[in-house]
């Protein structure tokens, strides 16, 4: 998918952001050194005790915030709120299919008839979670969980 | 490109009875909007990550509704719901974690069934489906400021995940971060200096 440096670094560049793409591996090393000061990521859902389902990924990075002790923060609409949701693990995750993992723009990179594993999506515990934000405000986690949850039910459906 | 800002683009369009999307799968090689005009055709787009991101696949969904209401040739108001909600299910079941999409297309649905005839059935998922739209871009710009409280001057973010977002504001997630390093295309963006690490 390649989403950083397809799409994000696309957008920068065009709005002349200063910004440095790295690799996903790249960022214990980074962290380490003190290079990042807080961490941003989106959400597909978010249930209803904090825990976040987002883009394969996020939870390793959480993980390392968490160790580095730098705040992680989710921004996303309250649409992305699942008042059905109690708990992230129950979310029905989406396998992609195995020629995302073989090829890379067309060009295949690994042998024939290798097996493929492709979760598109994982779930980031709340306690690694620092803050939501939304439209409705920035709910800390797990202080303000109760306040998203009534925000959340004052939107229609 | 020619130096215009993405600030200016927009990452879905409704266009008088089409949906007109930016192709993300192109990009960054090109920038090449791809028009829209059938559920088959959305439903494609949303699997096959032309059109991704968690809201704009929300708002994809709901003008795929819109896109049925627009053409449909449905005599009564039951012939109406048979159409709508055939094209619901088959926009559910395109990819199964975001839970915009199924929040955006119950929104719409839930017009068609307290519509009491055609004409106002038909008008209503129009409409809603267009509020949804738009009101994605007062969303994103209201989560960008509430954001932008968190950070300090010089600090450098981490992004994942980034969407593109839907309707004017055209741009991603995070745009008020990015945005707020002086760029200088929204009001509240000169607070801050801080640059941006992506992944």
């Amino acid at each position: 998918m390649l989403q950083g440096a397809r799409l994000t670094a696309f957008e920068l560049l065009m709005d002349r952001i200063p910004f440095k793409l790295i690799t996903d591996n790249a960022v214990g090393f980074i962290m380490r050194k003190k290079l990042v000061d807080k961490v941003i990521v989106g959400a597909d859902r978010v249930a209803l005790n904090g825990d976040v389902i987002n883009k394969i990924g996020t939870y390793m990075l959480a993980v390392l915030a968490n160790r580095h002790g730098i705040p992680f923060y989710v921004a996303a609409p309250m649409s992305t709120v699942d008042l059905k949701l109690e708990r992230g693990d129950d979310a029905p995750i989406e396998f992609r299919s195995r020629e995302e993992v073989v090829t890379i723009c067309g060009c295949r990179i690994a042998p024939e008839g290798v097996d493929v594993l492709n979760p598109a999506f994982d779930v980031t515990p709340s306690e690694l979670v620092t803050a939501i934000i939304t439209e409705r405000g920035v709910f800390k986690v797990p202080d303000d969980l109760d306040r998203l949850k009534t925000a959340r039910l004052e939107e229609s459906v | 490109m020619n130096g215009e800002s993405f600030f200016t683009l927009r990452t879905i369009k409704w266009e008088n009875g089409v949906i007109v999307a930016i192709d993300q799968k192109q990009l960054p090689k090109r920038l090449r909007y791809v028009k829209i005009r059938s559920v088959e055709q959305l439903s494609e787009a949303i699997k096959n990550l032309t059109i991704r991101g968690a809201p704009a696949i929300g708002v994809a969904a709901a003008l795929g509704l819109a896109l049925v209401a627009y053409k449909s040739r449905a005599k009564s108001l039951s012939d109406f719901k048979r159409e709508i909600a055939e094209a619901y299910e088959k926009l559910k079941s395109t990819r199964p974690t975001a839970v915009n999409l199924f929040w955006a297309l119950d929104r719409v649905f839930k017009k068609v069934s307290e519509a009491k005839d055609l004409k106002e059935a038909k008008k209503s998922v129009v409409e809603e489906a267009k509020a949804i739209w738009m009101r994605d871009y007062e969303i994103n710009r209201q989560i960008g400021e509430y954001g932008a409280t968190l950070l300090k001057d010089g600090d450098i973010v981490l992004t994942h995940c980034k969407w593109l977002k839907p309707a004017e504001c055209g741009s991603t997630s995070h745009y008020w971060i990015w945005n707020s390093t002086g760029s200088n295309k929204v009001g509240y963006s000169q607070r801050f200096t801080h640059r941006s690490l992506c992944n």
